[in-house]
């Protein structure tokens, strides 16, 4: 036996696959512990707090970092790739990989102390333009708005050096879009937005939106909302509602919460942010359960998600149908304020088009423009097109063009957001995007439902609701939302069903 | 040869790790309020893995071997000995912890969990069923396993006095037999003389209807009067009230019972109590070991001291009576002033301490106090607990046990494994009455101040001598530095036969 060496090797087999799960599920809770110590900033918390809750923000969010970019996940998902297994993974197995090492990717091709100074200015550069906004003087924001520009281009540089910066953060906030795309549906909607909003605007049939404005109790306000959350079908038992300044949603699966806000003297604000924040939570309450934490039992997208709140909000709470179903409802709970109120007039005033200067405030048709002149601006910023210096008389320009809106100070024009100062280029195009998903995936519902007009006038929300769990809330992100969108009405992702939805709604009710 | 060198301050670096301990800690408390409060009624299950993940991560930072490292580089550094008193007690309590934390092997502890989880289940079964048998087989585990657990963090000591120096420092059998003895045996006369007397008060005044919203106005109403600060804390109700937090940021509950506005009453001025404590810790210690409290039994002491010392005295009530009537709508006009008083002090035996009397209370601990020390001195088996316990309560109290449900299963502290905890209930009387002796001294008008209305001496007295100390002092020592005398129970004693001889009237 001389010779022959017995190597005794102690081994153990272990699941690479299910150990990066269980690394992405702990990310995945502390994510949800934050969200919870935000919710509880934002609606609870007493008031000295907010320094202390700041240092646990700043140390969870610290924490959670560390955990997203723990080598040990580059580590794993290479090793999975790489092993002879990994093609027998099944699809939505191979989808949570595909799905964490974008995560991983985005997280880590930023060197921390690139990602330290970003944050650093972008806390400078918010505290420089809460000034400017306030003395309505853009000198004040414009030499840390071009050092913003400058990192994020070498943002992009770090998470992609082959591809054009302004590309990368596109795809970075929506996946799958870039320049290509958003140059195509913008120009379409601009050509076919424009004129639909100059008939609406020159119609001699206008809405008396005064009625709107009538003075309602903010219990009765906290009544309705409640009555329409129920309506959409929201859970109660797996969420609630409460007051903020700004609405939100926040959560998870079986605790989705969100805040709303009530001005006594506009019930609209209420009514809409329940029903845009409800479609939001919606989403999330009705996410596949059996991939819970898993990256695939998350929203598809961002704009997704945006889609699924304006859905409700306006596909169904914009309605002429769902509003002549409610408004009976609104009068019996609201005692005498809106008894005279008759169908055409408060449906016509709710849906009232008129351009403003203000992007949060503006009503869905108008919307778009507000976007794309934001588009349009950081496309050509990114290129070099055109300067810092430059901006505000272009954004003037451009709001005169497409709204035919005078900007007469930069508060009300190019300061009017904080995005720019915390670096969030490329983000704003996310927020249109959510009505194009919506009255594409409105064909297919229809052809499904094709009653569902006559059901929203009964009041009769189920059968529509539990179509969007099947088509859309119940895959979680097993597609991407360029594929999801197909998938769901066969054509490839276009503006023109936007254009088409928003020409035959309006044309009727401005009768042009 | 050339080196590349830098300084760091070992000091600040363990500090900065003790901090983020607390910043976590402070996330799994909002988490466990927030479930308490206002989780929906499916998030459970969802919210049990929340709080599971941050205690791992929590216990991971606890445990984290740096921290002994640094403990050992920092007191055999040559300039450990020129730190001030303040650094050298934050040390000694993070070494303390670290101790505790780390002492005990990991195996222990998962066993101790798994056995204390299946004995509340159990005990929840047995109280049902009032069978003490049921639970005597994971009782008796339990207490083998806490002695190990007591062995492994201090193996020259008794395991008992472990338990009791971790819940109380400073505290052992020695010490705590001699003041619930003198305790003990001052009280049992007093109560009796009370149950005795043919002046009784009518409780049933007590009992009316009073609606939540108009309990949780008085709820707000009195946190303003005892000076709880509503701008860095919040009342809300739950099942079982409680406070949570420190500093800026320091919330309680209540509960309210609509058939019992005293229950939501005494709530709101025992918690506030604990909440005055926890915001009043001095801020330039806020996130050290000694901008904690002192100890459970300083705390207590504290909430007690507003419940009981300002909240039952026929002072606060002419003051607040008025403020209640005005409240309460119509509910409390046909109140009178002394009636409710003396409703509000009743001394009576009874069987469940949870609802027990402050003056009986005391005795319903030394109980417990007395079993435990026997049990653990293997004087007494887990099979004897059911005969010591209603023998005890026999000759204490009084009062005859007829079922083990409102004997010794009423409590779930011993299936939990919390032994050594009890005493810190009435050492928080204890505390109180000798504090109260210093008070009368430096403060001979509060009676009359609190009769207007006016708490703020008081509650700045006891936020100076008391909440401003944090942790500086071992509980004994506090008490010593503000009184000048060892810790006795003959100041409590004094209160209370000064206090329920008026109330009672009869003489000790």
């Amino acid at each position: 036996m001389l010779g022959e060496i017995l190597l005794s090797k102690i081994t153990k087999e272990i699941d690479l696959y299910t150990e990066l799960l269980s690394i992405y599920k702990e990310n995945t809770i502390l994510g949800n512990v934050n969200g919870l110590v935000f919710w509880d900033y934002e609606v609870m918390m007493p008031k000295k707090a907010s320094e202390q809750r700041a240092e646990e923000l700043a140390l969870l969010s610290g924490l959670i970092h560390d955990r997203v970019t723990d080598p040990k996940i580059g580590n794993l998902l290479k090793e999975i790739k790489a092993h002879p297994n990994f093609d027998k993974l099944k699809d939505f197995e191979q989808r949570n990989i595909v799905l964490i090492q974008r995560d991983y990717d985005k997280e880590t091709k930023i060197p921390t102390s690139f990602a330290q100074e970003l944050s650093k200015h972008s806390a400078i550069s918010t505290q420089k333009w809460k000034e400017a906004k306030s003395k309505a003087d853009y000198s004040i924001f414009r030499n840390d708005l071009e050092k913003m520009i400058d990192l994020k281009k070498q943002e992009a540089a770090y998470l992609d050096p082959e591809k054009d910066p302004y590309d990368v953060l596109l795809e970075r906030y929506e996946y799958g879009f870039s320049k290509a795309i958003y140059d195509k549906i913008f120009d379409e909607i601009k050509t076919g937005l424009i004129p639909i909003i100059n008939s609406c605007v020159e119609s001699k049939n206008q809405p008396d939106d005064s009625l709107i404005l009538r003075e309602v109790p903010i219990e009765v306000q906290n009544t309705i909302a409640h009555d329409l959350a129920k309506l959409v079908e929201y859970d109660f038992n797996g969420g609630r509602i409460d007051v903020a300044v700004h609405p939100f949603t926040t959560g998870y699966y079986d605790d989705v919460r969100f805040t709303i806000e009530y001005s006594r003297n506009n019930f609209t604000n209420m009514f809409y942010a329940t029903m845009h924040e409800a479609g939001h939570a919606l989403y999330d309450q009705n996410l596949p359960s059996k991939f819970k934490y898993q990256p695939v039992g998350s929203g598809a997208s961002s704009a997704m998600h945006e889609g699924q709140a304006r859905f409700i909000e306006n596909i169904i709470g914009r309605s002429p149908e769902f509003l002549e179903f409610y408004l009976p409802h609104l009068k019996k709970l609201t005692g005498k304020i809106f008894q005279d109120v008759q169908p055409e007039a408060f449906i016509h005033a709710v849906n009232k088009v008129s351009p403003s200067k203000i992007r949060v405030q503006a009503e869905p048709v108008t919307y778009s423009l507000h976007i794309i002149v934001r588009y349009e601006l950081e496309k050509e910023l990114f290129n070099n097109k055109v300067t810092v210096d430059e901006l505000p008389s272009l954004w003037n320009e451009k709001m005169k063009d497409y709204l035919g809106i005078d900007i007469t100070n930069d508060a009300e024009g190019i300061l009017q957001d904080t995005h720019y100062a915390w670096g969030l280029f490329g983000y704003f195009p996310t927020y249109a995007l959510g009505s194009y998903y919506d009255d594409q995936i409105l064909t297919a519902l229809e052809k499904d439902i094709p009653d569902m007009n006559e059901q929203m006038r009964s009041g009769k929300l189920t059968n529509i609701l539990k179509w969007l769990n099947q088509n859309i809330r119940n895959l979680g992100s097993l597609y991407d939302p360029l594929d999801l969108i197909k998938k769901i009405s066969g054509n490839e992702f276009s503006a023109k069903y936007f254009i088409d939805r928003t020409r035959k709604k309006y044309s009727k009710l401005y009768g042009f | 040869m050339v080196k590349i060198t830098s300084k760091i301050d070992l000091y600040d670096q363990l500090l900065e790790k003790y901090k983020e301990i607390v910043l976590l800690n402070n996330i799994s408390l909002l988490a466990y309020w927030d479930l308490e409060t206002y989780i929906p009624s499916k998030g459970f299950e969802q919210r049990s893995e929340e709080v599971a993940l941050l205690s791992g991560i929590l216990h991971e930072r606890q445990t984290d071997p740096e921290i002994g490292q640094l403990l050992v580089e920092i007191k055999n550094h040559k300039e450990y000995p020129n730190l001030s008193a303040m650094e050298k007690r934050n040390i000694e309590l993070i070494q303390r912890e670290y101790d505790q934390q780390t002492k005990v092997p990991k195996d222990l502890v998962t066993a101790l969990a798994k056995q204390t989880a299946l004995a509340y289940e159990t005990w929840k079964k047995a109280k049902e069923e009032s069978n003490f048998d049921l639970l005597k087989p994971h009782l008796s585990k339990i207490v083998d396993l806490v002695k190990k657990q007591a062995s492994y963090i201090d193996p020259t000591k008794d395991p008992y006095d472990v338990l009791l120096d971790i819940n109380e420092p400073g505290f052992n059998r020695e010490i705590i037999d001699k003041l619930f003895t003198e305790l003990r045996d001052g009280l049992i006369p007093i109560i009796q003389a009370c149950i005795k007397s043919p002046k009784q008060p009518d409780v049933s005044i007590l009992k009316r209807y009073c609606p939540k919203s108009i309990q949780s106005d008085i709820a707000h109403d009195v946190a303003g009067v005892i000076k709880y600060d509503l701008q860095a804390g919040r009342i809300d109700p739950t099942a079982h009230p409680f406070t949570t937090g420190f500093y800026d940021d320091v919330r309680v509950t209540v509960h309210y019972d609509e058939n019992d506005f005293t229950n939501s009453f005494y709530g709101m001025l025992h918690e506030g109590g604990h909440g005055l404590y926890e915001q009043n810790l001095p801020v330039k210690n806020k996130y050290q070991p000694i901008g904690y409290y002192c100890s459970m039994g300083i705390h207590e002491s504290q909430s007690r001291f507003i419940e009981n010392l300002v909240g039952r005295s026929l002072e606060f009530w002419e003051f607040y009576l008025p403020k209640l009537k005005a409240l309460g709508k119509n509910i409390f006009d046909d109140l009178d002033l002394k009636q409710l008083v003396f409703a509000l002090n009743e001394v009576k035996s009874s069987k469940i301490r949870i609802f027990a009397d402050p003056v009986t209370y005391s005795l319903h601990i030394i109980v417990r106090y007395e079993i435990e020390k026997e049990l653990f001195a293997g004087k007494i088996t887990v099979a004897d607990l059911p005969n010591i316990w209603n023998q005890k309560m026999k000759e204490y109290l009084g009062v005859t046990i007829e079922n083990d449900a409102e004997g010794l299963l009423q409590d779930s502290h011993w299936p939990g494994g919390a032994f050594g905890y009890f005493p810190d209930y009435a050492l928080g009387n204890i505390y109180d009455g000798q504090l109260l002796w210093k008070i009368e001294q430096d403060l001979p008008t509060w009676r009359e101040d609190m009769r207007k209305g006016d708490l703020s001496k008081l509650i700045n007295w006891l936020i100076n001598n008391v909440h401003q100390k944090g942790n500086l002092l071992k509980p004994l020592d506090l008490i010593k530095e503000i009184t000048g005398h060892d810790l006795s129970p003959k100041y409590y004693l004094d209160y209370i036969k000064k206090e329920y001889a008026k109330f009672y009237d009869i003489d000790f």
